[in-house]
């Protein structure tokens, strides 16, 4: 259908063609009532060529805002670095960590946001079953705190190296102390 | 198959998933190069079967300046009051942060007196679009390349556009600032199953 000055596209006739796609989706998950302390993926299959996460989510924190953290293989040692970039309240931040136990992958919407809402997120872990290199995420996010003023806004571009050559075969988002809230969803894929 | 683990996680084991053959795809639901200059793009009739939307574009606007803004619109809604307009843009060395409640700016793109060859690039994700239980927010980002010399009009976005509703998201309308999306512009939905 075309409109007049615009153009509009209606999809029922192209839906149905599908088509090839280098995407897959490998798990899906959308937190149920009472919330869930970490989103876990685990038994991630080598047979990808990069992961790609997204999502949305929230947290139950009793804050504006809420740290989101992402381990690999269930290394909780000293084993990351760490390096992000963000604003807040008229301030541009760089940051970087070594020898952390986890990679800051952003912030996260909390109970003292907007109602309802949610921060909307990707990240990449490219060549995630190499066993010659380290492992590199990069990512971001945009949290933007109770829709009035700059107040737990937060815009963030995160990346961080896992200082290990195993391939990836597990993926853990937590928060610092708050669990996600029930409506979060990320959906892992597989890029070959 | 879902395991509980310790502290309440949700855990997915993955190996019956992938062995079952059921892995989604990124799925091409429209493509648009337009043929004339138009005051907006738009794609309706967006089913509700897929997890997440993305949209790329190379784009260009009409505006008599080296720029314009790129705006989007859900569901045709065009009250203000409606969104949440919250981002950023770098410009030379310079970060401005902007919030309010507007129709949301998803990018910058170039215009009439830009560059003649330079187009701009962008794109978004749209998590969870089908959802009617929380407001929808598309992240985006979008880089004007003005006149290619100097940092004149040069401008990294960075946002999010709310959409302060729990309506399933079926319609994306693009508009420019001002004027019209250049012909050659072209935009491509996806829709990203699990």
């Amino acid at each position: 259908m075309i409109q007049i000055g615009a153009v509009d596209f209606r999809l029922d006739n192209k839906l149905g063609t599908g088509g090839t796609s280098y995407l897959s989706g490998v798990a899906d998950q959308t937190v149920g009532a009472g919330g869930v302390a970490s989103i876990d993926f685990t038994s991630i299959p080598a047979t990808h060529k990069h992961l790609l996460l997204i999502g949305s989510r929230r947290s139950e924190r009793a804050l504006g805002y809420e740290f989101t953290y992402i381990r690999f293989n269930s290394d909780t040692g000293s084993n990351y670095w760490v390096a992000r970039h963000f604003y807040y309240n008229g301030t541009t931040i760089d940051q970087s960590h070594t020898a952390a136990q986890s990679i800051m992958m952003g912030y996260s919407s909390a109970a003292s946001s907007a109602a309802s809402s949610f921060t909307p997120f990707w990240l990449w872990i490219p060549d995630y079953a190499s066993t010659s290199k380290y492992k590199t995420v990069i990512g971001r996010s945009f949290t933007f705190g109770g829709h009035s003023g700059t107040t737990d806004v937060y815009p963030s571009y995160h990346n961080g190296v896992w200082r290990n050559t195993a391939a990836i075969s597990s993926v853990s988002l937590f928060g610092a102390s708050g669990d996600y809230a029930q409506y979060s969803r990320v959906t892992l894929y597989g890029v070959s | 198959m879902l395991f509980p683990v310790l502290g309440g996680a949700l855990d997915f084991r993955l190996d019956d998933r992938l062995a079952s053959g059921s892995a989604g795809n990124a799925v091409l639901i429209s493509d648009t190069t337009l043929g004339s200059d138009a005051a907006s793009v738009d794609f309706s009739s967006i089913p509700a079967t897929y997890a997440h939307l993305m949209v790329v574009w190379h784009v260009r606007g009409t505006k008599a300046a080296q720029y314009d803004s790129l705006h989007l619109r859900f569901n045709a809604d065009t009250t203000a009051a409606n969104y949440w307009d919250c981002r950023g843009y770098v410009n030379s060395t310079t970060y401005t942060g902007s919030n309010a409640n507007a129709i949301p700016t998803v990018g910058w793109i170039d215009a009439a007196t830009a560059y003649t060859t330079s187009w701009s690039a962008g794109t978004l994700i749209l998590p969870d679009y089908a959802n009617t239980t929380t407001h929808k927010a598309a992240m985006s980002w979008g880089t004007s390349n003005g006149p290619q010399s100097g940092t004149t009009s040069v401008y990294h976005h960075f946002g999010t556009a709310t959409w302060k509703s729990t309506s399933a998201v079926n319609q994306l309308t693009f508009v420019p600032g001002s004027n019209n999306i250049a012909q050659y512009s072209r935009f491509t939905l996806y829709g990203l199953s699990v």
